[in-house]
């Protein structure tokens, strides 16, 4: 397992490479940005048609986000910006210049997981696991701010993110479950995973 | 299989629903998909997709995308010939496919080149500047076409592959597009009509759809030392070896496959996918490649079959089926992929789940220009399904029986005699239907609105069987540490089945020890021994066997040792809680961390386990494969629907489903399965067709295919989970990962007649083609 | 996707001074939820994406003379939430809920939606039976127009080559006003409408003589652009009791539309739809004006 694991420090290196090679005009078009990810400062080189979702897993190494449909139908891309959900497969990376963005990585404190994801787990409210950062993260963004939503209300705010192993059962109850414990400052990361190695 | 001491039903695992083995990395987004991997010196590929859908392929220039900076090579099938040697084509069952069109093309979206480079914006750019003439053919669009007398040949020959030759009475009919033809005869057809009160006749179809996995295909290949390693998203990782090193002059023990999690398969990643063509370009440029597909590109790799499904059926009068005659055209699209095998496996049981004297089954798997369909959920029992279950409610309003009655009057007794000649062994369809009308009230149904009413409540019932597949073999390891841990080595794949955790409930059942104890070896077919596939829901029952063999072999093992330890006979000891005891004096014993660090210090011990199906039946018509079934997927199901005549949109407000699982090693996920099928059967019911358009798909993306949502799922689910104890099965179990999706659409739809009397034979069934029979009264 | 320059200009004059400078090879970029989406497909290949979020107060929402004021650049999830909404367009509150999903409506803004004129975009419906107008402009001048004359097609607009949306202007509303909005998905609920309907009117009388006394009708997504029902006025006052009448009404809203056929219905059924939906409408209104 450990060969094909990401490495960032190989990352940064191949991206040097790439970076050296390119013309001094691409160069001009590689803006750095600097935003906050799961509590982390981070600089990023990115083009301005880098997408949110490649940033994040390329340069990061965090590959909870996922493209699954390239068309913000699906939610499996889902990631928190400035304390709204957005899909992050049709966001500009560049746009998140100066953002404070939440990924599910950064829901978990350590080995702690955050009370959804505890849900999740005890619910066993996902099959194959490819669309349930994105439900958590939708599902934490929505407890986040509403206020005792209807079973209706929680519907119509995960209509967008679509599931095709289960029948969503228990990914509702879950969810429902957790309204009561839920409050504003799930949108605040914990501390992360615990794997993540220095910058 | 009698299991010895070591299982109590305190503390016992089986039966129950423990929290999922993976949930720690899927909810912390750290499971590793294919797509994760990254290798060094890693580059990106990117395919070219044939626009047309069918047409010669006269002139391909790559050179202009050949100098986009960071591309490492732009291929075509004569490049890779030429400069690697290999074999393009491949194939499960017909070797037909090849990696890169050949000269010619057969469906919109087939690989016409590839692209290798250090970005893959990189292999994006060059994509568009290589240069493809075509000259355009006259396709075949649709599986009657593809018969006509005349029609142009998707294939001009047709070869079966060697292991296929084998094992099943496949019969592609040369100079046709028929890539496999069967009859099934049983009894006398005519004299059976003859016989017959009354003749219903009928035709049904169901469109292509999608697998919709969450996960696309994602393959990377590298190739270092003379091996070829590939991680893959794969429900079939021996599949992938045995198959893949062929094509490049590979023993297959030069090919190393390794699968993480895969996200969804549902049928869709049982075979050669993207592996082939990663493969060459790992070798052809000596650099890893990693090649993930589009949602787009989805749309043009694999799907479900298309199918027209004609029957006529005599019934007498008080309800007993005489003959049935069922003619099922299954299209296949360009490639074979496992269209024999679907449509063989589901043309078995076209006839319906029913006792009939005189029946012909004319199954046809034919090949037009479209996408390739493969195996999908159910292999084709859906389709027919549609078919055989739509009618007998049709059968039933003509003869003014109830359908449950007609159905239960018809259905298969346990031992009743298959079409096949085999005797339905372990068959509780009787017991099933039962069950369904039970819990949903069918004997006391009532229909709440008047006619005229804008909303219209109806009820309608189905039943099903779906044989799993044979012959299979699958292998286990255990391997138990010096600490006394086990590990289970096994290649079934957790494709989010939960099979990562059932399996682990097995061993440690069988070897007396908590789950805890227990995990799951990373799949590396480097580790693990073979197994034929992660497909047709049968991994609980046969690598479960496996399992279940492999802990057997381990226990021998540590008896054996125990004796030697303790100085006492193998007849006098038992295990009991992760140790050996002295059954007469148990104070004594020797702790499995104990014998192993006695016995194998290091090493470990290691149990070895196979399960393989092997025995046959002859059967009764000429041209059946040789085969038998190990165990039969059954379900019965009952729909409660409203039918909105003003807009002809259908709500389900009830659906209860009746299906047995043998014995539920872990109930809530065999809930859970259930479940997700029967929303993936609303799904194809309501929602799904791949939309052509002379040739062209014209919805491949998820704003126009739509899939179930949250806000599309039924008012109410309700699943009754019987246990008839399979006496083949671990512990009893057998599989049921597919066999609640038939029922869905019939189901429905006879509960859409049972409300408003209109008879629908196309799926989906859109609010659309509801009002229009609607306004025209249709009637069944 | 193809790489682009992207430029942040600081006013509206700098912004449609780009566009000028780059003619086609130019686009806005406003949310970027449909825009992104282009790029990905191919369908733009721009060389230059003039980004608007650095425009100050273009995302303003104000409350003016009982009417709103918004900003090109409001954000429909922000719109949603505005207490002036509330007050003043119930009924935009009602389509704007419904849009897309709620990752589209957090990113997506007003301007953006009515310049990529998608004819099964919620919003332009309700905003035409609201009587809504559109502020285009160059940083120099400006001029205003109603968004039912705004919308001209399939992805089509009014806006000139170097000209960019400003604004949306609600007018104020009648005292009283009762509205519904209308939505139907012909297949799953996560999908493009297939008809749109917005009813702005009013309701007097008391229950169960209610009689609809005004009455803005406005069926969309089954067309290029939203339709504004003619020939109502000659039905009112409509009384709720009157049922051939109101039957009448929905056969003239059956009657205008020419529904084109697309992967979410026929002409045929979109028809039938918008009748359907007409009559529930208008059933809802009289609901509304019952209960005061």
């Amino acid at each position: 397992m450990s060969t094909a694991q990401f490495d960032p420090a190989r990352y940064k290196a191949e991206q040097r490479q790439s970076w050296n090679a390119a013309s001094q005009h691409e160069r001009d078009r590689m803006p750095e940005i600097r935003l906050t990810v799961n509590g982390r400062q981070e600089r990023l080189t990115v083009k301005n048609s880098t997408l949110l979702v490649n940033a994040l897993r390329d340069q990061l190494g965090l590959t909870g986000a996922r493209e699954a449909c390239g068309v913000g139908i699906c939610g499996a891309c889902t990631v928190i910006v400035n304390r709204r959900t957005v899909s992050s497969c049709l966001s500009l990376a560049v746009l998140a210049d100066g953002a404070e963005v939440l990924t599910v990585e950064g829901l978990s404190d350590g080995d702690r997981l955050h009370p959804l994801q505890q849900a999740f787990l005890e619910a066993g409210a996902f099959q194959c696991g490819y669309c349930t950062p994105g439900f958590l993260m939708s599902g934490v963004a929505l407890l986040a701010t509403a206020e005792d939503p209807s079973e209706e209300e929680v519907r119509h705010f995960l209509v967008g993110n679509l599931c095709r192993c289960t029948s969503y059962q228990e990914i509702l109850s879950a969810v429902m479950k957790m309204k009561e414990q839920a409050s504003p400052d799930w949108l605040q990361p914990r501390g992360g995973l615990s794997a993540r190695p220095p910058a | 299989m009698a299991m010895e001491a070591g299982s109590s039903a305190k503390g016992s695992s089986i039966g129950r629903s423990i929290p999922r083995r993976d949930g720690a990395g899927k909810v912390s987004g750290s499971a590793i998909y294919a797509a994760n991997i990254v290798r060094p010196r890693m580059l990106h590929a990117k395919v070219l997709r044939s626009p047309l859908p069918r047409a010669r392929i006269t002139a391909i220039d790559t050179s202009r995308a050949a100098k986009v900076p960071g591309v490492r090579a732009v291929v075509t099938a004569r490049d890779l010939q030429a400069r690697l040697g290999c074999e393009i084509i491949f194939g499960s069952v017909l070797i037909d496919q090849p990696m890169l069109a050949i000269d010619e093309v057969r469906h919109v979206g087939e690989p016409v080149a590839a692209v290798a480079a250090e970005e893959p914006e990189a292999a994006e750019e060059a994509l568009g500047l290589i240069d493809v003439q075509y000259e355009e053919l006259p396709p075949v669009l649709n599986a009657r076409d593809a018969l006509a007398p005349g029609a142009p040949l998707v294939h001009q020959a047709m070869n079966l592959s060697g292991q296929y030759k084998v094992f099943f009475a496949f019969n592609p009919v040369a100079g046709t597009n028929m890539c496999n033809h069967h009859v099934i005869t049983v009894g006398d057809l005519q004299a059976g009509f003859a016989a017959s009160d009354l003749i219903v006749e009928g035709v049904y179809t169901s469109p292509s759809t999608q697998h919709c996995c969450m996960e696309p295909h994602a393959t990377v290949a590298e190739y270092a030392g003379g091996r070829l390693t590939v991680w893959t998203s794969s429900q079939a990782p021996y599949a992938v070896q045995t198959r893949l090193g062929p094509l490049f002059h590979l023993r297959p023990e030069q090919v190393r496959v390794v699968v993480h999690n895969v996200g969804g398969g549902f049928g869709g990643k049982s075979n050669l996918k993207l592996e082939p063509l990663a493969s060459a370009l790992a070798m052809l440029l000596g650099r890893p490649v990693k090649h993930v597909t589009t949602r787009r590109e989805e749309f043009y790799i694999t799907s479900k079959h298309a199918v027209e499904y004609r029957v006529k059926t005599g019934v007498s009068k008080d309800g007993k089926l005489l003959a049935r005659r069922c003619e099922v055209l299954y299209d296949t699209g360009a490639y074979a992929e496992t269209g024999p095998i679907v449509s063989m496996k589901s043309g078995y049981t076209a006839a319906g789940p029913y006792a009939i004297p005189n029946v012909l089954i004319d199954i046809k798997c034919i090949y037009t220009n479209k996408v390739p369909a493969g195996s999908l959920r159910g292999l084709g029992v859906p389709q027919v399904a549609w078919g055989h279950e739509s009618q007998m409610d049709e059968i039933a309003t003509c003869l003014g029986i109830d359908p449950f009655d007609l159905r239960r009057r018809n259905v298969y007794p346990d031992g009743g005699l298959f079409v096949s000649g085999e005797n339905l062994r372990h068959f509780h369809l009787d017991t099933l239907l039962d069950e369904v009308a039970a819990a949903s009230g069918w004997k006391t149904r009532r229909r709440a609105a008047a006619d005229g009413a804008r909303l219209a409540r109806g009820f309608g019932m189905a039943c099903t069987m779906k044989n799993s597949a044979s012959p299979t073999r699958s292998q286990a390891r255990i391997w138990l540490s010096p600490e006394g841990v086990a590990e289970v080595r096994s290649a079934t794949v957790e494709i989010g089945q939960g099979a990562g955790t059932v399996l682990v409930q097995l061993a440690a059942e069988s070897l007396g020890m908590p789950v805890e104890r227990v995990r799951l070896a990373l799949l590396d077919t480097d580790v693990v021994p073979f197994d034929v596939g992660t497909i047709s829901d049968r991994s609980t029952f046969h690598m479960g066997n496996a399992i279940v063999a492999a802990a057997a072999d381990l226990r021998r093992q540590l008896l054996e040792h125990a004796s030697r330890l303790l100085e006492v006979p193998k007849e006098n000891l038992v295990l009991r809680g992760e140790a050996v005891c002295v059954l007469e004096a148990p104070e004594r014993k020797v702790s499995f961390a104990e014998i192993v660090s006695a016995a194998a210090p290091e090493a470990g011990l290691l149990g070895e386990g196979e399960f393989a199906t092997t025995s046959r039946l002859s059967s009764i018509a000429e041209q059946c494969g040789e085969w038998t079934t190990p165990f039969w997927d059954v379900a019965a199901a009952v729909a409660e629907v409203e039918v909105d005549r003003a807009t002809g949109k259908i709500k389900v407000l009830r659906y209860v489903c009746a299906a047995d699982a043998g014995r539920a090693i872990n109930p809530a996920l065999c809930r859970q399965q259930l479940a997700g099928e029967i929303l993936m059967g609303i799904g194809m019911t309501f929602h799904e067709e791949m939309r052509y358009e002379n040739g062209q798909l014209i919805n491949p993306s998820f704003v126009d295919y739509k899939m179930p949502s949250l806000r599309d799922t039924p008012l109410s689910v309700e699943i009754v989970l019987a246990e008839s104890g399979h006496p083949d099965g671990p512990f009893g179990a057998k599989g049921i990962g597919e066999v609640a999706v038939p029922q869905v659409s019939p189901a429905i739809s006879n509960a859409v007649f049972d409300a408003v009397g209109i008879r629908l034979t196309e799926l989906p069934l859109t609010p659309e083609r509801v009002l229009r029979a609607l306004r025209a009264g249709a009637k069944g | 996707m193809r790489d682009f320059e992207l430029l942040y200009p600081a006013t509206i004059a700098e912004a449609c001074q780009a566009l000028r400078r780059h003619g086609e090879g130019a686009r806005l970029l406003a949310g970027g939820t449909s825009l992104v989406q282009f790029l990905k497909e191919g369908m733009y290949v721009p060389e230059v994406l003039v980004a608007l979020q650095r425009i100050p107060a273009l995302d303003a929402v104000v409350a003016a003379d009982g009417g709103l004021r918004i900003g090109a650049m409001a954000r429909l999830t922000d719109l949603e939430r505005h207490a002036a909404l509330r007050q003043a367009a119930p009924l935009l509150r009602a389509a704007l809920h419904l849009v897309g999903n709620v990752r589209v409506r957090n990113v997506a803004t007003l301007g953006g939606n009515l310049c990529h004129a998608d004819p099964h975009a919620d919003p332009p419906t309700a905003l035409v039976a609201l009587r809504a107008e559109v502020v285009l402009g160059d940083g120099a001048q400006s001029r205003q127009l109603p968004v039912a004359e705004f919308l001209l097609d399939y992805y089509e607009t009014a806006l000139r080559p170097g000209e960019l949306l400003q604004g949306i202007i609600v007018p104020r509303q009648e005292r009283g006003q009762v509205s519904v909005y209308r939505r139907f998905t012909a297949v799953s609920e996560e999908d493009w409408p297939c008809v749109t309907l917005a009813a702005v009117g009013s309701v007097r009388g008391r229950a169960p003589n209610l009689a609809c006394a005004a009455l803005r009708l406005v069926v969309g997504a089954l067309e290029p652009r939203p339709r504004l029902i003619a020939g109502i006025d000659e039905l009112l006052p409509l009384e709720a009791g009157d049922a051939a009448r109101r039957e009448t009404l929905a056969e003239t809203v059956m009657a205008q539309l020419a529904p084109v056929d697309d992967l979410l219905g026929s002409a045929w059924y979109k028809r039938q739809i918008a009748g359907v939906l007409a009559r529930e409408a208008l059933a809802d209104l009289f609901q509304q004006g019952a209960a005061p």
